[in-house]
């Protein structure tokens, strides 16, 4: 997995690539404590690389969901693949997380 | 008896002599005119002689011109024999003698060609990675010019499928080939498929040749592409279509010679019989629908020889042998890659879709992960085994830990609104969802996880 963030006004962007499992959780987490570090609460995770997704990985985004929120922010979840989104609507996450088909269209919710 | 007397003789007077002269003058005159006569009826014969020379000349003419022309026809009826008998020997050295053997793929050819040579032209070529290309063609026209087309197809297809994987790329450099080295009016009609015998896949491009059929358990397809002759066109562009194939579906190509072939009544075999027939015994083996279909044709004909050639290349698709083994690793999450790359390689070649690979990828990882950290409580001298086996059906997949099991019961369930928020706990969900069984022991320290083979599966 690779990950990259950027600020794109106050919101940061984290771009994953490859797949969020067991293996890939700690490098994940550490990004977005990055951000916390830097208080910056207001998370879009774009997803549109990433190729698998298990219930570790959904756990690293459901701290970061309370995280933000604790903190007055967000974390959204932009363009994830078929099967990739399949799991959000499997675990039902799709009722408290956001999921946007584009980085402007996340930016944009209130 | 008297004896004879002297005749008497009296000299002649001047006057009987002038008398006798005139009167020998006179017979020589006659004598002269019959001469003359038989002069002119000798040169009349001779005439009459003449001419019926020259008839006879001219008979004998004739005849020598008859004999000479003769001779020249049957000269040139030997050349023709000998040219069609170098077009067949042509198409057939074309012809596979050796067709490539590979596991799971059975081959059944009926081939007849036609006295005339009709040009029809077939292949399996090995493309190495269990890779097959498949050819059936029929070029325009016949005899010596059909079969000299034909060998260049063949070794245009042979030469540009080594190199390429796609069947759009192969057929449209055979085309640019074929135009630039063949006359005006002669071009092929061809399907070409590659297909991995590994993933079952099959890439194939229909130039309007006769739209090869794909039975299969409860269904019937016709295999077409957009895509003009081979050979005429050089700005021709090819359609390239994909199928999955699985166990037990059989591919029937073919060419014209089949669905045109004439009863004796003038009746075509046609298409709809064929379908039908094919349709009807579907559930038959390759080589019986083969022997069914030529066994129809031959009575629809009446056993009358073909206008042309006959080619009919059946492919069916075998089960797959079952396949089985066991996998023991420590409790270490870096040993994920291991399993995740002894399973997933092995089900994408039995043909299981990308869905299907990432439930079984998803769903394994969760149960791995599950028995290292919550069984074996990642201590590395605790083992998990993985028994993994696919067979035509379905793939199992058995991961076992040394731990002291746990209470299905007790874990709560994480799709619940008052749950939503739990940070674990998802993995036995989404196991649940992804795979057709979820099974565990009555310990809970090993969990059976089922997928059905794709075409069985309702995800």
């Amino acid at each position: 997995m690779q990950v990259e963030c950027r600020d794109s006004g106050d919101a940061t962007v984290v771009m994953a690539r490859g797949s969020i499992g067991e293996m890939e959780a700690d490098l994940l987490f550490k990004k977005f404590a990055e951000a916390f570090a830097r208080n910056r609460h207001k998370i879009i995770l774009d997803l549109t690389d990433v190729d698998l997704i298990t219930s570790t990985g959904i756990g690293v985004i459901m701290t970061v969901y309370k995280t933000t929120r604790s903190h007055g922010g967000y974390i959204r979840i932009v363009n994830p693949q078929p099967l990739i989104r399949d799991v959000f609507v499997t675990t039902k996450l799709v009722k408290i997380i956001p999921i946007c088909a584009t980085l402007e269209e996340a930016q944009q919710q209130a | 008896m008297p004896k004879p007397s002297k005749p008497s003789r009296k000299t002649p007077s001047p006057n009987e002599w002038v008398l006798e002269i005139q009167r020998l003058k006179q017979e020589l005159g006659a004598l002269d005119k019959r001469l003359d006569e038989s002069k002119l009826a000798i040169g009349k014969l001779t005439e009459e002689l003449q001419a019926k020379n020259q008839e006879l000349e001219a008979q004998r003419f004739i005849e020598r011109q008859v004999t000479k022309l003769t001779e020249e026809l049957r000269q040139r009826d030997l050349r023709i024999q000998r040219e069609l008998d170098l077009a067949r020997e042509i198409q057939e050295r074309m012809l596979p003698v050796f067709l490539p053997d590979v596991p799971g793929v059975k081959v059944a050819i009926r081939y007849t060609p036609t006295d005339k040579v009709g040009g029809d032209l077939y292949d399996i070529m090995e493309l190495g990675s269990g890779c097959l290309g498949i050819l059936v063609a029929d070029v325009s026209g016949y005899g010596l010019p059909a079969a000299l087309v034909m060998a260049m197809s063949k070794m245009a297809f042979k030469t540009f499928a080594a190199n390429e994987y796609s069947p759009k790329a192969v057929i449209a450099k055979v085309n640019a080939n074929l135009c630039e080295n063949t006359l005006e009016g002669q071009f092929l009609t061809a399907f070409f498929a590659i297909l991995d015998s590994q993933t079952l896949r099959m890439k194939y491009v229909n130039a309007s040749h006769c739209c090869p059929v794909l039975a299969r358990k409860g269904g019937f397809e016709l295999l077409d592409t957009d895509g003009l002759f081979v050979g005429m066109f050089d700005s021709a562009s090819y359609e390239e279509k994909e199928v999955q194939l699985r166990a037990g579906d059989k591919l029937l190509f073919y060419t014209d010679g089949i669905v045109d072939a004439f009863s004796g009544n003038g009746r075509a075999f046609g298409r709809e019989r064929l379908h039908d027939l094919i349709q009807r015994h579907a559930e038959s083996d390759v080589e019986t629908l083969a022997a069914l279909i030529v066994d129809s044709l031959e009575k629809h004909t009446g056993g009358r020889k073909a206008e042309d050639d006959i080619t009919l290349v059946g492919l069916e698709i075998e089960p797959r042998e079952a396949e089985q083994w066991r996998l023991i690793i420590p409790s270490d999450p870096t040993e994920l890659a291991r399993v995740e790359s002894a399973i997933l390689p092995c089900l994408e070649s039995k043909g299981y879709s990308q869905r299907c690979l990432f439930a079984v990828r998803l769903a394994v990882e969760e149960a791995v992960i599950n028995a290292i950290r919550h069984g074996n409580q990642l201590d590395k001298a605790k083992k998990v085994t993985i028994d993994f086996s696919v067979d035509a059906e379905k793939a199992t997949i058995v991961i076992a830990d040394e731990g002291d099991g746990f209470d299905l019961a007790a874990v709560p369930d994480p799709t619940q609104d008052e749950n939503l928020e739990v940070e674990h706990g998802r993995g036995i969900v989404l196991m649940r969802a992804y795979m057709d069984k979820v099974e565990y022991s009555k310990k809970g320290n090993v969990v059976t996880l089922v997928k059905f083979a794709p075409w069985l599966s309702s995800v």
